[in-house]
C-alpha cells in the first residue's frame, strides 16, 4: 500500500508540472477517492503550487525594475570593441583599393585562445621582425598576386599585369595598367592606423595572439616545401581565425602560411617568401610612369563619410544583386556576395579600375554604418530597390534626437523615436 | 515567451543596438533572475547581479559569435558573477542558508506568513532541485523551458521538478509539525 501511495504521489507531482487534473486519470482518481492521505497530499501540492505562483508574481515589480534600470543604463553603456576590430573595415576598404579587382573583406577578430608553445614563440617572433619581404598571396580561389612589401609600402602585381603601389605615409595609391598604358592615382586622407598590406595585417594578428597566454598551438608534422623540410604548426583561435604556419626546420623561417578565414570566410595563403631583401625604393615610386596616360585621379576621405555614402553604396550593392538589398550590413555578407558582385561587374565589361571604384562605394557605405556611434538598425533584407514604402535602415545622428529613416527608394525622412517603423 | 526571435532582433554578427538588446533583456530577465536568486538566495543581490550581468552582456556582445546562444551565454555570465560575489563574501553553504533565513525574517514587504516558510524551505533544497522550481515559476512555467535553461532533457527536467515538489512538501510539512 505504501509503495503504491509513493508512486501515486510522484505521479501527482508530475501532474502539477503539466497542469493536468488527476480526475482525468481513472487509476489516480479512484485511488484519491479511497486514500484520504494521498488526497490531502494532492491538496497540499496544489497549495504549494499556488503559493509558489504568488511568490513568483510578487517578484514581478522587481523584474520590471530590473528591465527599466538596464534600459536606462544601456543609454550610457558602450559596446566594447575587440582589439583591432574597430579599424578592420577601414583596413579592408584600403585593401580593396590595393587589391584591385579582388573583393576583400576583413573579418572581425573575436579572439579566444588556449595553450602556448615555444615553436610558436620563435616562429612568430621571426615573422614579427621581418621588415622587407616579397611573397605571393592567394586570396580564396583568387589569382596569385605577387607582392613586395616594406614597412608602410606595398607593390602588388596581378596576373593581368595590373600593378598597384600603396604608400601609407603618403596616403596615396598608384594603379598602373601596362596593357593599355593607363594609370590612376587615389589620394587618401584620414587613414586610420592600420597595416599597409595583408602581411602586416598577419603580423598584427600574430602580435595579438602572442599577447594571449592561452593560445592553442598544435603541431602539424613535417612537409617538404621547395625541397626543404618544414614543420607545421596550427594556431587555433576559433572559426574566425585559424593560422597554419610551415617553417623551415633548420632556421625556423616561415615557408608557407595559411590564414584561414582571414578575410570573411576566405583563406589567405602566403608563400614564396623572400625575407629582408634589399628593395630599391624606386619600386614604390608613385609618379605616373612615362608614356602612361592618367585616366582618373580620385580622392578618398576616410573621415568625412556622409549619408550619401550610405545611400550610394546601398544603391550600387542592390543593383548588383537583382535590385534586392542585402540581408545584413556587415563584412561577412559582402564576402558571401563577393563572387556574384565580381561576376556582375565582369559581365558589365568594365575595367578593373572601375570595378574597384564600385567596390569602394560599397565599402564606404559599410564604413559609414560602422562609424555611427549611436543606435542604428538595418532591415533591408529582401526589400526591392525603389520600394518607396518600406523602411530599410534607421539611425540616430550624433547629437540629434530625431532619427533618420532610409526607405527602399533611398529617400530619407526625419522621424521621432516613437514613430520609428516597426521591424518587419 | 518568445525566445526564438533573438536572432531577428539583431542585425548583424557582433552588432546590436540598444533597442534590440532591450528585447533580449525582456526575454531573458526572468530566467537570469531565477538563476541568481537560486544561487544567492537573496532578492536584492539577485536583482543587482541580474542587472550587472545584462550590462556586461551588452558591453561584451561582440564576444558572442552565435546569437542563438545568447541564453546560454548570458546564463554563464550571470553564474560567474554570482560565484564571484559568493567568493568575495566567503560564504559557505551553511552561512548562506543562515543569511537566507535572516533575510526572510527581515523582509517586511512580503506577506510574511505565506512566504517566509516557503523561502526558508526553498533555501534548504539543493541547487539541483531549487533551480528547476524557481525557473518553472519565474520563467515560463513549463518543463520545456527548464530543460532549455539547464541544458538537460525535458524528461530530466520533469523528474527534477517533481522531486523538488515532493522534497519541498516534505520540508514544509516538517516545519508545520514543529511549529
Amino acid at each position: 500500500m505504501k509503495i503504491t501511495c509513493e508512486k501515486i504521489r510522484d505521479k501527482l507531482a508530475d501532474m502539477i508540472n503539466d497542469h493536468l487534473d488527476p480526475k482525468d486519470d481513472t487509476v489516480l482518481a479512484s485511488h484519491l477517492e479511497q486514500c484520504p492521505e494521498c488526497s490531502k497530499y494532492y491538496h497540499d501540492l496544489q497549495t504549494d503550487d499556488q503559493v509558489l505562483r504568488e511568490f513568483a508574481d510578487s517578484m514581478q515589480p522587481t523584474l520590471t525594475r530590473i528591465e527599466t534600470n538596464i534600459s536606462k543604463k544601456l543609454e550610457t553603456t558602450k559596446i566594447k570593441t575587440i582589439s583591432l576590430q574597430k579599424n578592420n573595415i577601414l583596413r579592408f576598404a584600403v585593401a580593396a583599393v590595393i587589391l584591385i579587382g579582388i573583393i576583400v573583406t576583413l573579418n572581425q577578430f573575436g579572439i579566444i585562445l588556449d595553450g602556448t608553445s615555444t615553436a610558436w614563440a620563435k616562429v612568430s617572433q621571426i615573422i614579427l621582425e621581418i621588415r622587407t619581404i616579397t611573397f605571393n598571396i592567394v586570396i580564396g580561389k583568387g589569382p596569385v598576386v605577387s607582392c613586395i612589401a616594406s614597412e608602410g609600402k606595398l607593390k602588388q602585381k596581378l596576373p593581368s599585369g595590373i600593378e598597384a603601389i600603396f604608400d601609407y605615409d603618403k596616403s596615396k595609391i598608384l594603379v598602373i595598367n601596362p596593357n593599355d598604358k593607363t594609370a590612376m592615382t587615389i589620394e587618401l586622407s584620414g587613414l586610420p592606423i592600420m597595416p599597409s598590406n595583408l602581411f602586416e595585417n598577419l603580423k598584427s594578428t600574430i602580435e595579438i595572439l602572442r599577447e594571449y597566454p592561452d593560445t592553442i598551438v598544435k603541431r602539424l608534422g613535417k612537409k617538404e616545401i621547395n625541397n626543404e623540410e618544414t614543420t607545421g604548426i596550427h594556431i587555433y583561435i576559433d572559426e574566425s581565425l585559424d593560422i597554419k604556419i610551415w617553417y623551415n626546420t633548420k632556421d625556423n623561417m616561415p615557408a608557407l602560411i595559411i590564414a584561414e578565414n582571414m578575410i570573411g570566410q576566405t583563406n589567405v595563403v602566403f608563400s614564396n617568401f623572400n625575407f629582408d631583401v634589399i628593395v630599391d625604393e624606386s619600386v614604390f615610386n608613385l609618379d605616373i610612369p612615362e608614356n602612361y596616360t592618367e585616366i582618373e585621379s580620385t580622392k578618398m576621405d576616410f573621415k568625412n563619410l556622409t549619408e550619401q555614402d550610405l545611400t550610394e553604396g546601398l544603391r550600387v550593392w542592390a543593383s548588383l544583386m537583382e535590385n534586392k538589398f542585402p540581408e545584413k550590413l556587415d563584412l561577412a555578407i559582402i564576402q558571401e556576395h563577393s563572387k556574384v558582385i565580381e561576376q556582375k561587374l565582369t559581365a558589365k565589361g568594365i575595367s578593373d579600375i572601375e570595378k574597384a571604384l564600385t567596390v569602394i562605394k560599397i565599402m564606404r557605405c559599410l564604413m559609414f554604418v560602422q562609424q555611427i556611434q549611436t543606435d542604428w538598425y538595418y532591415y533591408g533584407d529582401g526589400v526591392e530597390l525603389g520600394d518607396i514604402n518600406t523602411a530599410i535602415f534607421w539611425y540616430l545622428p550624433k547629437g540629434s534626437t530625431t532619427y533618420r529613416v532610409l526607405y527602399g527608394d533611398l529617400h530619407i525622412e526625419n522621424t521621432e523615436s516613437q514613430d520609428l517603423p516597426k521591424i518587419h | 515567451m518568445d525566445r526564438c526571435n533573438s536572432k531577428k532582433l539583431v542585425f548583424s554578427k557582433g552588432n546590436i543596438d540598444r533597442f534590440a538588446y532591450t528585447e533580449l533583456v525582456r526575454n531573458y530577465s526572468a530566467r537570469i533572475f531565477a538563476i541568481c536568486f537560486s544561487m544567492l538566495s537573496n532578492k536584492d543581490d539577485a536583482e543587482d547581479i541580474t542587472q550587472q550581468a545584462f550590462l556586461k552582456g551588452f558591453t561584451d556582445i561582440k564576444q558572442l559569435r552565435d546569437l542563438d546562444k545568447f541564453g546560454a551565454w548570458i546564463t554563464q555570465i550571470a553564474k560567474h558573477m554570482c560565484l564571484d560575489l559568493l567568493r568575495k563574501r566567503k560564504l559557505n553553504k551553511i552561512a548562506l542558508k543562515q543569511i537566507a533565513t535572516d533575510y526572510v525574517k527581515d523582509e517586511s514587504t512580503y506577506d510574511q506568513d505565506k512566504y517566509t516558510r516557503l523561502q526558508s524551505a526553498l533555501m534548504q533544497l539543493t541547487e539541483e532541485y531549487r533551480l528547476p522550481l524557481l525557473l518553472y515559476y519565474f520563467d515560463g512555467q513549463s518543463t520545456k523551458s527548464i530543460a532549455e535553461s539547464l541544458e538537460i532533457t525535458t524528461a530530466t527536467a520533469q523528474t527534477r521538478l517533481s522531486r523538488a515538489r515532493r522534497k519541498l512538501r516534505q520540508l514544509l510539512s516538517t516545519k508545520r509539525g514543529t511549529r
